[in-house]
């Protein structure tokens, strides 16, 4: 047993949790043993308190982070939820295959990305993970060993996936890879107006590799989300990719210095800087986790922590969406960092955070004004049926949560019959009453 | 290369077992936890391509059943060039107790099949002329104490066995290596409230692979231990007890 104090992310919650640390399957069948209520923690990097809570016990899947199989010629490999997402592609970017749907941080587990049914920045062409899984095996205090695919306990299957670590644990993940051509991008940036003219673009061209942008929020002036449209493209480059890198846990002060002047000079400076460096080749790596070595973003709005919010909304409701947006944000005034836009695929279902849809998310500083702001734009949400992120806002309240995921009472009802005892919860799960 | 590791499933003997296959070593890899075992071999064998035989061996059976191991493996077991005995096992009813088994399993795991392997291996690398023993202590011996009592005994036991080896080996090209070790950051000990810092597995293994060509290496790690060591050897028993007492909640 250990006892430690830990944090969402987000900071927007914090407890002092007892870990336990199973160093091999019989030790996880020990540790399980006795009748408390359990959850399962990897990186702990989700923004919201998902692998832990008050009274419960967080599984730490550390020590099972082995690659169990793998087949070159089917494009089959079998890894423990453990493994670092990093990890995985530096093992199988050798055989130029990967999974496409990766997160934005290269320590998250594989575990915690399916848990949370994550996608990347192209999930307007390969949509969120669920499209690689192909098999699970998760360990339940009560079932046991179970074995879970779309021929063999699909209902349980299909609950895992997207399902937070309520199922159990996840141990081992067999994951269908794609071809991989080249591991260097060509970034293009080209300046957009508003908000509305980057989810046109991002809308008319989705089958881009990666397109995405940044938009930055002013109250004062006329075009006020000016940003910057992003285009990934890979290109052939005659350079060797290093897949021995390690990435590493980055510690940050956490001081507080996002404010309106400081967020307008961030602005300006990424909009001049970006006006001279409008072609950049990059890495796969520095494509795929644009926040690493960058993590003092998160560490500037200091002890307390910031708020996102991530929606998924029909590109015909974005302009409605950014009307009522900017009503409530010149009322409310609150601090926002920046916007990104995307475009999503897949369907949504259960508490999966998926859909062809416009993908916005924004960042604020906490503070009463971007609280009152939230959940007054939750109103917003109900109403153009956007479906907000679970795993990214920790404000997100029980009635946006039930009116906005339809599918939300389906999965409790077929949630508590695989588990009456409900055995498996989080801060998340018992906010969200799942 | 080809080494063999004890207790190879967790803590030091699965990061050993990853430092040496990395750096292209054939391993053969024991524990007495077969399901582990197999998932190790297999992703030892995908990440550096090199071969991975393994036993599922329980170090708390009876030396008959060691020495039976030996026997039927032994054409497999002669081509090994180095052993690293990594294997410990603790047990919370390790007290003052009558139970038979509970001594038994302690003794035979920490200490007597220890024991068979060096000597089995012993010969084996006599006749190649050749060969490299790995042993590992530990700073619970330095002190008596109410809780892991024979485990912190067998460890006393190995540190004079060692000093024997390396004083007899002298003569021949069979290295020894002995380390003493301190609190390590194992999931053994992650639960664990110490008054002093952890020492870093992945640091103590490549200091075990920088060392491998050397003849003898007896030390600490973490190495400031060795001035704890001095001190600790150099109290009075009497003094030794009240210092016990100070920090008798603390559980090595």
């Amino acid at each position: 047993m250990n006892y430690k104090k830990i944090y969402s992310f987000d900071k927007s919650y914090s407890e002092i949790i007892n870990i336990i640390n199973p160093s091999s399957y019989k030790d996880l069948e020990n540790k399980t043993n006795e009748s408390r209520n359990f959850i399962t923690i990897g990186s702990n990097l989700s923004y919201v308190p998902a692998a832990f809570g008050k009274n419960i016990i967080s599984i730490s899947t550390s020590a099972f982070n082995k690659i169990l199989y793998f087949n070159e010629k089917e494009k089959i490999i079998i890894v423990e939820s453990g493994l670092k997402i990093y990890e995985l592609l530096n093992f199988t970017f050798k055989y130029k295959l990967w999974i496409p749907q990766i997160p934005g941080y290269p320590l998250i587990t594989i575990g915690g990305a399916v848990a949370a049914n994550v996608h990347g920045k192209n999930a307007s062409i390969f949509g969120s993970i669920s499209n690689s899984v192909i098999g699970l095996k998760i360990f339940h205090k009560d079932h046991g060993w179970l074995n879970l695919s779309n021929e063999k306990n699909k209902e349980i299957f299909d609950l895992t996936i997207g399902g937070f670590g309520l199922t159990g644990t996840i141990i081992a993940i067999t994951l269908k890879l794609e071809e991989i051509k080249n591991f260097f991008f060509e970034t293009t940036t080209e300046d957009v107006m508003s908000v509305k003219e980057s989810a046109e673009k991002i809308n008319i061209c989705n089958r881009e590799n990666f397109l995405y942008s940044l938009n930055f929020f002013s109250l004062n002036k006329k075009n006020n989300s000016k940003g910057l449209l992003f285009r990934e493209k890979s290109i052939e480059f005659r350079s060797i990719l290093n897949t021995e890198i390690i990435f590493k846990t980055q510690k940050k002060f956490q001081i507080s210095i996002w404010n309106q002047y400081s967020i307008k000079l961030l602005n300006r400076l990424l909009l001049y800087y970006f006006k001279f460096k409008k072609k950049k080749i990059k890495t796969i790596y520095s494509v795929l986790f644009p926040f690493y070595g960058k993590e003092s973003y998160f560490s500037f709005f200091g002890k307390q922590g910031f708020l996102e919010s991530q929606i998924l909304i029909d590109f015909k409701k974005v302009d409605i969406f950014l009307e009522e947006f900017e009503n409530l944000a010149i009322f409310f005034k609150p601090s926002i960092v920046f916007f990104s836009v995307k475009r999503n695929s897949g369907e949504h279902l259960y508490l999966r955070f998926e859909g062809n849809k416009i993908n916005i998310a924004f960042d604020l500083v906490k503070n009463k004004n971007s609280i009152l702001f939230l959940n007054s734009l939750y109103k917003v949400y109900i109403k153009l049926n956007a479906i907000p992120s679970i795993i990214k806002d920790s404000n997100l309240d029980l009635e946006t949560f039930n009116k906005t995921y339809i599918y939300a009472d389906q999965f409790r009802s077929k949630l508590s019959n695989f588990d009456p005892k409900r055995v498996y919860k989080s801060e998340l799960s018992n906010r969200l009453k799942l | 290369m080809k080494y063999l590791i004890l207790g190879a499933s967790k803590g030091l003997g699965l990061c050993l077992s990853e430092s040496l296959a990395k750096i292209g070593h054939n391993l053969v890899i024991l524990s007495r936890n077969l399901r582990d075992l197999e998932k190790i071999k297999s992703s030892l064998e995908l990440k550096y391509k090199i071969s991975v035989d393994i036993y599922n061996l329980d170090l708390s059976n009876d030396i008959e059943e060691i020495n039976k191991f030996f026997q039927n493996n032994h054409s497999n077991l002669k081509n090994i060039d180095g052993i690293f005995l990594t294997a410990a096992t603790m047990d919370i009813n390790d007290i003052v107790i009558d139970n038979a088994s509970i001594v038994r399993d302690l003794i035979n795991s920490n200490l007597k099949s220890q024991i068979i392997f060096i000597y089995k291996f012993y010969e084996i690398f006599k006749v190649k002329k050749q060969g490299l023993i790995v042993g590992f202590g530990s700073v619970a011996e330095m002190l008596g104490r109410s809780q892991n009592i024979l485990y912190s005994a067998s460890k006393k036991f190995l540190k004079s066995f060692f000093e024997s080896l390396i004083i007899s080996t002298s003569n021949n090209n069979i290295s020894i290596h002995f380390y003493i070790l301190g609190y390590l950051n194992t999931t053994l000990s992650s639960s664990k409230k110490l008054f002093l810092p952890r020492g870093n597995v992945q640091k103590l293994s490549k200091k075990i692979i920088e060392n491998i060509n050397k003849k003898n290496i007896y030390t600490y790690f973490p190495s400031w231990w060795i001035v704890i060591s001095y001190l600790f050897i150099n109290t009075p028993f009497f003094i030794k007890r009240i210092i016990f007492n100070f920090f008798k909640n603390e559980k090595y």
